[in-house]
């Protein structure tokens, strides 16, 4: 697209720029002088889109529960009751339902998952900087609480005050969902509607009957987690008391058996259990990331001096090759909001030392080309050209390896091996296309001890 | 430098390492964390040492006979065998009571149903990229010159790769078994991580080899020019792992605690890989040309 070098060089430049802009945390610029002030910052912007509602947040990355601290609940789901073709929607039920019991908690940011593997559901609950592991659990793992709740005493049915709210209108009864057996769909043997059939225990029927006795004509509200999921009125039949196991009427198919499995189930439509658990406090999170951080750093400082010794100009234009490099990663990070987590942030700085490798092919083929007597334009050429088939090939296993670990990692390290393959394609990027740039246009000889 | 000459002893040192690392694994094992057996691991925090003998008492006291109960300066960790929700939050209230220094840091419970199937998914994953990698060198160097078969190249890789997976898997036995570092999904990572790696550096080399025999095609032989060929890349080799080993070392020195053996075990493997690579891989190579083209 760009004939010459300069053109380049500039595109480089203008890409290379943004992408710091993009991976700088805010810094404040306060400067203050006789004759003028600054007060003003770069990095970590936040910009609206034109047009629309929607901005783009730069401020931060994305963090892993690792490096926040929180907590993290994985539950596997027992499906064996369910048929095959309806399990993910009760995975989905599941995962409504517990997004529902965390929100009680009140925590602002969660993330649900479900996740299959080996044929098996699994619902991830994600809930960064929860200090409290046993308030999670309790409102995770508890079987919810089914309640039978009657109309209010001294309030006449229908309801004619729009004011009033469902728990205005309903208040508890003596039955809850321990009374009751079961659930189930049937089917009315006159006009074959669909019911839902409930099961109450002796003595919880005999409570329901008289429940019902008090309340003809009158709905009563069954509800789960205190949300209300039927409230089916009570015909004149029921008068005189239960005579048959009592069903509710007039709901389609779907609705019943969404409806009876619920009550089913106490709160969910599957069983659940608590497979793996974990709570981390944010302070051991951010020691380590800082100081992981400082250590890359440290790492890729004593490389740049390496290679400067080692490769003189060249490996000069490697250090640039690099720190463009590290620009670049950090920016798709943002970009395409990568969750950082410390195995992720190791990835990143092995994925350095792919990026060195690329370098270190090239300039040692230069090194052997001009030690055959190319010129040094043609020792370049030659070695940019002759080292990309082994970096071509080298870096498509460790391409392959992470791809794997991809595959069948956890969480993790899932985190790992995205971070790597993202650096791998840029460390062919930055070290064999924007170095090669970078070393036809500034370097007019190779120089080697 | 003729450093083919020495192939037999090579191969007998080879043989050596990988003889001793399985005596190694055998006899001392592993530690696994829970992510494999499945468990608790309580972390603490405290200014100071602390009589871990006593908590140690606690849990046996309160039904736990086996736990495992360590410091690493600030850090103090506690695993034990529960994994029942409710439970797990008891005894922490129990162990936070019984020593009042204590700080909570985190909490990490894994049911031992999980435990199986990580080990299962590591093990098809280990299985799955060694395959991969041996697919991939025999496709890559499909078309070598002079009739050389290519899964001959993709056999050496493959035994390169075993010895550096086996030189790591002992290191990390032996490092169990005194300084009390578990297996986890992290060193599974940085086991693939080796794979990938260690292969990389023997592509460089066989690349190499193509090259010249496409070169000096009829002009030297096979031996001479894999001779020439690990000879022309012994410097890349060195420098590469050099600056890898670099920078993983020194996240292994100053990184954040959770990191540091997975820094250590990629030290450890890479400097393995690059042995391989020039001491194993193309010695294997010629053995393997040598003793098909006899039979």
């Amino acid at each position: 697209m760009f004939k010459n070098n300069s053109s380049k060089v500039l595109v480089v430049t203008i890409l290379a720029t943004l992408a710091l802009l993009i991976s700088l945390p805010r810094i404040d610029i306060k400067y203050e002088t006789k004759y003028f002030n600054i007060d003003s910052y770069i990095g970590g912007y936040i910009i609206n889109l034109p047009f629309t509602t929607k901005f783009v947040d730069f401020s931060d990355f994305k963090k892993g529960l690792d490096i926040e601290g929180g907590v993290k609940v994985v539950i596997r789901l027992d499906m064996a009751q369910i048929r095959s073709e309806d399990q993910q929607k009760s995975a989905e039920s599941v995962r409504d339902i517990l997004n529902r019991r965390i929100n009680y908690l009140g925590v602002s940011e969660t993330s649900t998952y479900i996740s299959r593997s080996n044929n098996e559901y699994r619902i991830i609950v994600e809930i960064p900087g929860q200090k409290n592991l046993e308030a999670a659990i309790k409102s995770i793992g508890s079987t919810a609480q089914l309640k039978f709740k009657i109309v209010k005493p001294g309030l006449s049915w229908p309801i004619t005050d729009p004011n009033l709210t469902i728990n205005d209108v309903f208040v508890d009864s003596t039955i809850t969902g321990k009374d009751l057996i079961g659930s189930d769909v049937s089917f009315e043997s006159t006009n074959n509607q669909p019911v839902i059939q409930l099961k109450f225990s002796n003595d919880g029927r005999e409570k329901f009957s008289s429940l019902v006795k008090q309340n003809v004509k009158k709905p009563i509200g069954i509800f789960l987690d205190d949300n209300l999921l039927q409230a089916p009125i009570v015909s004149e039949e029921l008068a005189n008391g239960l005579t048959t196991d009592p069903t509710i009427t007039g709901v389609d198919l779907e609705t019943a058996k969404n409806i009876s499995s619920l009550i089913r189930a106490g709160a969910l439509p599957v069983p659940i259990e608590i497979v793996q658990q974990s709570f981390i406090g944010a302070t051991l999170g951010q020691e380590s990331i800082n100081k992981s951080l400082i250590a890359g750093f440290i790492g890729l400082f004593i490389i740049f001096i390496f290679l400067n010794i080692t490769y003189k100009n060249l490996g000069f234009i490697a250090s640039i090759s690099l720190l463009i490099y590290v620009v670049f990663v950090l920016a798709t990070f943002k970009l395409l909001n990568v969750v950082i987590s410390l195995p992720g942030i190791a990835g990143f700085v092995f994925s350095i030392g792919v990026a060195c490798d690329a370098c270190i092919l090239i300039f040692e083929r230069i090194k052997e080309e001009s030690r055959w007597g190319k010129p040094s334009a043609i020792a370049i050429m030659n070695g940019y050209d002759r080292a990309w088939s082994s970096i071509k090939d080298s870096n498509f296993s460790t391409l392959l390896a992470s791809f794997i670990l991809f595959q069948f990692g956890s969480g993790f390290v899932k985190g790992f091996a995205l971070t790597l393959a993202i650096g791998i394609i840029f460390s062919l990027i930055c070290c064999v296309y924007i170095s090669r740039i970078l070393v036809s246009t500034f370097i007019k000889e190779v120089k080697f001890k | 430098m003729k450093i083919l000459n020495y192939s037999k002893l090579l191969i007998a040192i080879s043989l050596l390492i990988i003889i001793s690392g399985i005596y190694i694994i055998s006899t001392f094992g592993f530690k696994t964390s829970i992510e494999y057996t499945g468990g608790t691991v309580f972390s603490f925090n405290s200014s100071k040492q602390e009589d871990l003998i006593s908590i140690k008492s606690l849990l046996k006291e309160l039904g736990f006979e086996t736990s495992d109960v360590s410091q690493d300066k600030q850090l103090i960790k506690i695993k034990v065998s529960e994994t029942n929700p409710d439970r797990v939050v008891e005894l922490k209230d129990k162990i936070l009571a019984f020593n009042k220094d204590l700080k909570l840091e985190g909490i990490e419970t894994v049911g031992s149903s999980m435990g199986i199937e990580f080990a299962k998914n590591s093990f098809i994953a280990i299985v799955l990229s060694l395959l991969g990698i041996l697919v991939f060198v025999t496709y890559t160097f499909y078309n070598l010159p002079n009739n050389i078969p290519s899964w001959q190249f993709g056999l050496a890789t493959l035994g390169a790769m075993f010895h550096d997976v086996l030189i790591v898997i002992s290191f990390f036995s032996l490092m169990g078994y005194f300084y009390g570092v578990e297996i986890d999904s992290l060193f599974l990572t940085a086991l693939l991580t080796i794979i990938g790696f260690s292969v990389n550096d023997t592509i460089v080399v066989f690349d190499r080899i193509r090259e010249n025999l496409i070169k000096y095609n009829n002009k030297m032989s096979f031996y001479e020019i894999a001779n020439l060929s690990v000879f022309e890349t012994l410097n890349r080799s060195l420098i590469t792992s050099f600056t890898v080993i670099l920078i993983m070392f020194s996240l292994y020195l100053l990184g954040g605690e959770s990191i540091k053996y997975f820094s250590l075990a990629l030290v450890v493997g890479i400097a393995a890989g690059t042995y391989s690579s020039i001491f194993i891989a193309t010695p294997f190579v010629l053995f393997i040309n040598n003793n098909f083209k006899k039979s």
